[in-house]
């Protein structure tokens, strides 16, 4: 029998530990500066106006408080992922991370309800301020849904366990941030109005 | 014949197998994920943007001096946005391709984080440059009065901020999570350390004024509505004491040129540190949006206390430069030359400051005046600064050295480029008090002269960096000899000692000849 070399195959630098933690929350800071400074402009334009701003439409409180609890829920869901992933409970995590999903997408459904009970139009005074601001959080909960998913996919592949739980954790960093975000306009729009 | 071994490949397989073209030039450079292509395209392409954004100004200047006999209806235009597009597509990202190709090198890692996002963030860049430089073109950018090239020019602003954005987060990772062993953030090179603390400020900044890019879109505003919300929401970024944020980095190029010049640690490493945190920290203004808080006690505080963070810089390097004997190069004299232009920056404020002490306008001095000086002074820095990383670490960029008299001709005509154009706004506010308008062509002409310096500054930049680009790689070899890892030559090896101290080649150095320790 011939003799055989084996040789293991070359491969890269492995990757670094923490770097798309520290990606991730370093673009959260952004997007999170953005969101507040809509909302800063929602209420300075709201002072501004003084009794004219929302004279002419009603925004119902009960779907703004649905979507909060939504999300409160969802930051236990993702906080499970994590842990789970942190001790290779990979059922527990797809489990998790496809529950904290479910909740982005009722987040979206509801917030697309109230759209349609408010009623506004982009032309009135409010009507830019309160889409950017509303709008601006959709587009960041559509954006943790999608990173949720990514590594969701990634964990699947076994890219991710206990020793390199880094995108389950970045995807949760987002994920709160997102709904931390929530708290303001729940505040602001919804319930300062 | 063993199951581990290959089955030969015979002729007839050989002959019919497709033939495989690898990628070309042109596919290689579009596709590419190396560090050094992204931060050199990034260096070239704001270089020459730099020039036509500086050209804007000239014209503004000419435009003033002929009482609006060359620009017409566009003056109000190439002013505001040519102020703008040397922030970001002149400035910052010149600065962010440096720092993509040194910053990897100085925490001894072989690629930046995120070699896929920072190509992203370069050709996005790119791309949104090239539609603001076509709406300027159609009378949009920035105070235009086409509706649509204004919207044109919102919305490549607001692409410039995000691909910038994007661009400073791979950088800011790669200082965080690819450092080596042993060196904490503590031990970080001062340029590293500098557009850590930078992009923190970018980020947040550049943020906060894409918001308003964002309502300035979904309102479908027209021109002079996005004219109001320029006003309103963006014009704080080229206003104190957002404005300095951009010349946060040359703090830090100034520190590693100077240590390197010296041969010497830097004594004290901490406090260069904690000066570099703080005039970012000051700089932060987003918290400032409004014209009116220009007239706060914490706007007139920071206004005042930005000037120490620049003193204790140039004290500290003034004395780190008293010792060894000091080779001045074109390095050296341009990153000492962005602190004094920042010190002129900070007069600016400190007038503003005085001006809007107690209720109403103390003395009344011209704000627009005062305004584009500071702005002058700071990108001037900024400038400057940028070209002491692109003179200092010329064999990083391009493989050997640029020229010397070609670079310090290029220093000196940019130096009194910015160093008039801040001048004249500065005096123009001091003289213009109350609104008057006296000697308005004298400054007009004043920023003319400047706007031509400057340009042929860059011009001059331009040539020495392509010289030394042709030049090739073999030729600067025996010029790497500084203190920290981007002199090495190559990438921190994976077992290599942990890192003791900012200089770890000086580490070496002093460890082979113990006794020529020099700290």
């Amino acid at each position: 029998m011939a003799e055989t070399v084996l040789e293991l195959p070359s491969v890269s630098a492995p990757p670094r530990r923490r770097e798309l933690l520290f990606g991730t929350a370093f673009a959260t800071a952004g997007v999170v500066m953005m969101m507040i400074t809509l909302i800063g402009a929602y209420l300075s334009a709201r002072g501004a106006a003084g009794p004219s701003w929302l004279a002419n439409n009603q925004i119902p409180l009960s779907p703004g408080n649905m979507m909060m609890a939504t999300l409160a829920m969802s930051v236990v869901t993702m906080q499970w992922a994590v842990w789970s992933i942190d001790r290779d409970d990979r059922p527990h995590t797809y489990l998790a991370l496809g529950v904290t999903l479910l909740f982005g997408a009722a987040y979206i459904n509801q917030a697309s309800f109230l759209y349609s009970q408010v009623e506004m139009t982009m032309g009135q005074l409010e009507g830019a301020l309160f889409y950017a601001v509303t709008g601006g959080h959709i587009a960041m909960v559509a954006a943790g849904m999608i990173f949720l998913v990514l590594m969701g996919f990634r964990a699947l592949g076994g890219q991710f366990s206990s020793r390199q739980p880094d995108g389950i954790g970045a995807a949760a960093v987002f994920w709160h941030a997102t709904v931390a975000t929530y708290v303001l306009i729940w505040i602001a729009v919804y319930i300062l109005k | 014949m063993a199951m581990t071994e290959t089955k030969p490949a015979t002729g007839a397989e050989t002959d019919h197998a497709p033939a495989r073209s690898g990628p070309g030039e042109l596919e290689r450079l579009v596709g590419t994920g190396d560090h050094r292509t992204i931060g050199r395209m990034f260096i070239g392409f704001s270089l020459m943007f730099s020039a036509l954004a500086l050209i804007g100004r000239t014209l503004h200047g000419v435009d003033v001096l002929t009482d609006n006999g060359v620009l017409g209806r566009f003056a109000a235009m190439t002013n505001l946005s040519s102020l703008v597009a040397l922030l970001l597509i002149g400035a910052v990202p010149l600065l962010v391709g440096i720092a993509m190709v040194i910053v990897p090198l100085q925490v001894g890692s072989p690629a930046i984080a995120f070699p896929r996002a920072a190509a992203l963030s370069l050709w996005g860049w790119l791309l949104a440059a090239g539609v603001f430089v076509t709406s300027v073109a159609l009378n949009g950018g920035i105070g235009g009065r086409n509706d649509a090239a204004t919207r044109l020019g919102n919305v490549s602003t607001g692409a410039m901020l995000v691909a910038l954005g994007l661009a400073t987060v791979c950088v800011m990772t790669t200082v965080v999570a690819h450092r080596p062993l042993g060196m904490g953030l503590s031990k970080v090179p001062l340029f590293s350390w500098s557009m850590l603390v930078a992009g923190a400020i970018w980020l947040l900044s550049f943020g906060s004024a894409f918001a308003h890019v964002v309502v300035g879109q979904i309102s479908h505003a027209g021109a002079a509505e996005l004219l109001k919300n320029f006003d309103a929401g963006l014009s704080w970024l080229v206003r104190g004491p957002s404005i300095y944020m951009i010349a946060i980095p040359a703090l830090g190029i100034a520190g590693d040129v100077v240590g390197r010049a010296t041969g010497r640690r830097l004594a004290n490493y901490f406090v260069f540190q904690t000066l570099i945190a703080a005039f970012a920290v000051l700089s932060f203004g987003a918290w400032a949006q409004t014209p009116s808080s220009a007239r706060t006690i914490v706007w007139s505080l920071i206004a005042l206390l930005i000037a120490l963070p620049v003193l204790g810089m140039l004290g500290g390097l003034a004395d780190a430069l008293r010792h060894g004997s000091i080779r001045p190069d074109a390095a050296l004299i341009s990153s000492l030359l962005a602190l004094l232009l920042l010190l002129g920056a900070a007069a600016c404020g400190a007038l503003q400051a005085l001006d809007g002490a107690g209720s109403g306008q103390l003395i009344g001095f011209g704000a627009r005046g005062m305004a584009v000086g500071q702005a002058s002074f700071v990108i001037g820095a900024a400038f400057l600064g940028a070209l002491a990383g692109l003179f200092g670490w010329s064999p990083q960029l391009w493989g050997r050295p640029s020229a010397g008299p070609a670079a310090l001709g290029a220093v000196a005509l940019t130096t009194l480029g910015y160093a008039l154009l801040g001048t004249s706004g500065l005096v123009q506010a001091i003289v213009q008090i109350d609104g008057k308008d006296t000697a308005e062509a004298a400054f007009g002409a004043a920023a003319a002269a400047g706007g031509v310096l400057a340009v042929l500054g860059i011009l001059g930049v331009i040539s020495a960096t392509l010289g030394a680009a042709r030049a090739g790689n073999d030729e600067g070899a025996e010029e790497l000899n500084g203190l920290t890892l981007e002199w090495s030559g190559a990438p921190l090896a994976l077992d290599a000692a942990p890192i003791r101290s900012p200089y770890p080649l000086l580490d070496n150095a002093e460890e082979a000849n113990p006794g020529k320790e020099n700290a």
